[in-house]
């Protein structure tokens, strides 16, 4: 129980998708596990890109959130609950990973011993490149993601009751170390988990695209989730224009960052055009591949980057939610455009698998999700400057 | 000798206040009374003054865009014509139009462009550099880079009246109501 539940208060009403969610969770991970009898490759390699894609949304959550905690500023004090709820669900992608241990033989072709010893590229990546490695690493992430996650949460219920700086400034240092931490360990895990999909190939910046492609999704399903809240009876005249124009405006600097490191990528390698790293562009490039990256350029870049200049569209829940949709389904077709060539080939697939584990996945997670920010108000109320935050308008809104 | 116009005669009425509060309260009676030809002085930026004194946008985020624009396309074009037009090298194979290869200029020229749009276009939408202002006229002025805040009605305003606007601002309980000359 958190200190600042109100029996009185006003609810959002989110609580209400909760069973939806989950029945819809349930429903895709059944017909997914079917689709393992049918074939269980497809199954692993359609279940790896869903995964991906609703990890980053956690693993950016958690970063944005303690990137907010260091900075301070008004743009996070309102989105502190959601993100901190969703970070939190971390321990949900734990069991999530596991399906993924499972079916490293049919996504990682260096877990084939043999395959890669044939290659000598391959072999000299080995030390890194094995599954005992692997399989304590990952659980290494995960220890050190959920500690941070549940820490900052414990902190943060000390502070509201003890109101002491020195709490405060307590968790600001949790904060700060977490942010060298997490870029670290999503560097690797990003390695691990998507680029040795494609074992000869390497790249400095895959990493880094990653951390700040976590940070877009987490920042667009916020702003999604505050332009569904705008509506309701509860929150309307809490959340302003100006909040909206906040979000926007980051949504605005980590699509650019994002446009910025994955082009510098490209422009590199395909500049030096070396045996090593120039197939992954090759492939990415050929046909349907092809047509999906120039999607990618398009929509996960042009068009929000465009639009997220206008502030008449920052400004309304409305049309910046559209926006923040654009932005989350690109999230997904890029993390697919990543990962999947490296086993089809030039041959574009998507399969029903995909589909049923998209939904799977997010099925659960909403409803976890939601779980976390049951009880609490959606404005973290004991927090310093929150009124200014809000200037006028009810604080007090339980989730 | 004298550049430009020499102006004689009345600029305005101004009105001194002690508060920030009084400052955008007074401006937004004004605003109401129907006055539009205003402006409005203080040490420090004031939250809702500009909507108060009716200021409308200025065209600078255009301006702005349109320096970015056509930085873009000069830099593309800069470099194709330099590689493709005026001296074709064969340089690893590729061929002559590698436009990856432009981006990075084309995205300096980009940010220099707008950024000499905003800079400049900011210092010639407020007309700067101004020498001279006829506020600065009043004696006590000077305050207002300090703790003081000033309203002046401009005599150019459609609805200015001498008596009506200085009544009108002796109602705002101001520290002072002063007429500025030219």
């Amino acid at each position: 129980m958190t200190p600042d539940v109100r029996s009185s208060t006003p609810v959002t009403g989110i609580a209400r998708w909760r069973m939806p969610s989950l029945i819809a969770g349930i429903i895709g991970l059944a017909l997914s596990i079917a689709g393992y009898f049918v074939n269980p490759q497809t199954f692993f390699r359609a279940y790896l890109p869903s995964f991906l894609f609703w990890f980053s949304i956690v693993a950016g959550s958690l970063a944005v959130l303690m990137l907010q905690y260091v900075t301070g500023g008004e743009w996070g004090l309102m989105i502190r609950r959601p993100l901190g709820a969703s970070a939190r669900t971390m321990m949900w992608m734990v069991l999530f990973f596991i399906p993924i241990v499972f079916g490293m033989k049919y996504l990682y072709p260096w877990s084939d011993t043999a395959w890669a010893m044939a290659d000598e590229n391959v072999r000299q990546k080995l030390d890194w490149l094995n599954w005992k490695r692997f399989l304590i690493f990952a659980a290494l992430y995960f220890a050190l993601w959920n500690l941070w996650a549940w820490r900052i949460r414990i902190l943060s219920l000390k502070f509201y009751e003890d109101r002491s700086p020195f709490t405060e400034l307590k968790r600001r240092k949790w904060a700060a170390s977490g942010l060298a931490m997490i870029v670290l360990t999503l560097t690797f895990a990003s390695i691990d988990w998507m680029l040795s999909t494609e074992p000869k190939f390497s790249s400095t910046m895959y990493g880094i695209t990653f951390v700040v492609g976590c940070g877009l999704s987490a920042l667009a399903f916020v702003t999604f989730f505050f332009a569904q809240l705008a509506n309701t009876d509860a929150m309307r005249g809490v959340l302003k224009p100006n909040h909206f124009r906040d979000l926007g405006n980051l949504m605005l600097a980590f699509v650019m960052f994002y446009a910025y490191t994955t082009f510098s990528e490209f422009l590199l390698i395909w500049y030096a055009n070396v045996h090593e790293e120039i197939p992954h562009y090759l492939v990415r490039n050929t046909g349907m591949w092809g047509a999906v990256a120039f999607s990618v350029a398009m929509f996960h870049f042009f068009l929000p980057f465009g639009l997220l200049l206008m502030r008449p569209i920052k400004d309304k829940p409305k049309t910046i939610a559209i926006v923040a949709v654009i932005v989350i389904v690109m999230r997904y077709v890029v993390l697919y455009w990543l990962v999947a060539p490296s086993w089809y080939g030039e041959h574009f697939t998507w399969s029903w698998m995909d589909l049923t584990s998209l939904v799977g996945i997010g099925g659960v997670w909403i409803w976890a999700f939601i779980g976390q920010l049951r009880g609490q108000t959606i404005i973290p109320i004991h927090e310093t400057w929150v009124e200014e935050a809000i200037r006028e308008g009810a604080l007090k809104v339980n989730a | 000798m004298a550049i430009g116009k020499v102006r004689t005669g009345l600029y305005g009425v101004i009105a001194e206040f002690t508060s920030p509060a009084d400052l955008v309260t007074a401006a937004e009676a004004a605003r109401d009374a129907g006055y539009t030809e205003m402006d409005a002085f203080s040490p420090f930026p004031i939250h809702g003054l500009h909507e108060a004194v009716g200021m409308k946008s200025t065209g600078m985020s255009a301006l702005v865009l349109g320096g970015g624009i056509i930085g873009g396309l000069s830099g593309f074009f800069m470099c194709w014509y330099a590689n493709v037009i005026s001296y074709p090298l064969n340089i690893g194979g590729k061929p002559y139009n590698s436009w990856p290869a432009w981006i990075p200029i084309t995205f300096e020229c980009t940010i220099l462009l707008a950024a000499f749009a905003a800079v400049f276009g900011m210092l010639a939408l407020n007309g700067l550099p101004m020498p001279y202002h006829p506020v600065f006229n009043v004696r006590r002025f000077d305050q207002a880079s300090r703790d003081k805040f000033f309203l002046v009605i401009q005599a150019r305003d459609p609805k200015f009246d001498f008596d009506r606007v200085w009544k009108f601002l002796e109602a705002l309980h101001p520290r002072e109501v002063v007429d500025v000359p030219w």
